[in-house]
């Protein structure tokens, strides 16, 4: 009986001291000042393994198809390169600006290496966002089909040379090249 | 003048309507380079038959090829895939 007394004024405590440094406002909270380095692989485990974990079910199409590219390849020049860059691009305002930094997608990352669960994850953050990063919810307002276009362009972009994005990405009746 | 209100209403209902249903058209994104072909030709240039198979230089010719027609009919967009595709997403 002690012990659970012990334990249960700790938790309390715990509890209280908590809500304290929340309600404090000593949590640095500027993009230009990053977390501690427990707290970052804290939240980017959190983050992937819910990805992960949400996106296991999801059947992946077939993603050859030379028409998503182009309509893929669109969309990504026009909605994420300002954050997410493109060939022959390394740094803008807002993937400078941006805390978390937002992933360089037309430069190949580790897990890359399981291309069908790659296009599953990207997917499901393309449609459903990641709070607290920048990245927004694209299925409000992009159905699936081209949510999954650009899934479809994303797994060739960092293959690409500066010529062949030019190409893909160019929307029809554009101006002059 | 109910009846105004009413269709006042019904008609700006109508209104915001079509504006959400155009705001995310591709159609609706301006600017942005025409593909440079003549780039592409180069890049094609003694290239082999396999090669070209490549979805992306597949991709690349369709793109080219519609832009030639576009001289003609005056360009099109919204190339697209419809709506849902069938394949549940998550949940």
């Amino acid at each position: 009986m002690r012990c659970l007394v012990i334990v249960a004024s700790l938790a309390a405590a715990g509890l209280v001291g908590a809500l304290g440094f929340v309600f404090s406002g000593l949590y640095p909270i500027g993009a230009d000042d990053p977390h501690t380095r427990l707290t970052f692989r804290v939240l980017e485990t959190l983050r992937e393994r819910s990805i992960e974990r949400a996106s296991r079910a999801i059947v992946v199409p077939n993603l050859d198809d030379p028409e998503m590219l182009l309509s893929g390849g669109a969309d990504y020049n026009d909605m994420c390169t300002g954050c997410h860059l493109k060939p022959g691009m390394d740094e803008s305002d807002l993937s400078l600006g941006l805390y978390p930094a937002p992933p360089n997608l037309s430069k190949r990352h580790g897990h890359d290496e399981d291309p069908e669960q790659s296009a599953r994850e990207r997917f499901w953050v393309i449609k459903h966002g990641i709070k607290a990063s920048g990245m927004p919810a694209w299925g409000k307002t992009h159905d699936d089909g081209r949510i999954w276009a650009m899934v479809a362009f994303l797994q060739r972009l960092p293959d690409l040379t500066p010529v062949q994005y030019q190409i893909l990405t160019a929307r029809k009746g554009s101006a002059t090249p | 003048m109910k009846k105004h209100i009413g269709n006042a209403l019904v008609l700006c209902a109508g209104l915001f309507t079509i504006a959400t249903a155009q705001a995310h058209d591709p159609s609706k994104h301006h600017g942005g380079e025409a593909p440079d072909c003549e780039a592409m030709k180069r890049e094609m240039a003694g290239m082999k038959d396999h090669d070209r198979m490549d979805p992306v230089m597949m991709a690349m010719m369709k793109q080219c090829e519609g832009e030639h027609h576009g001289e003609h009919d005056g360009g099109h967009d919204g190339r697209h895939h419809d709506g849902k595709d069938g394949h549940h997403d998550d949940e």
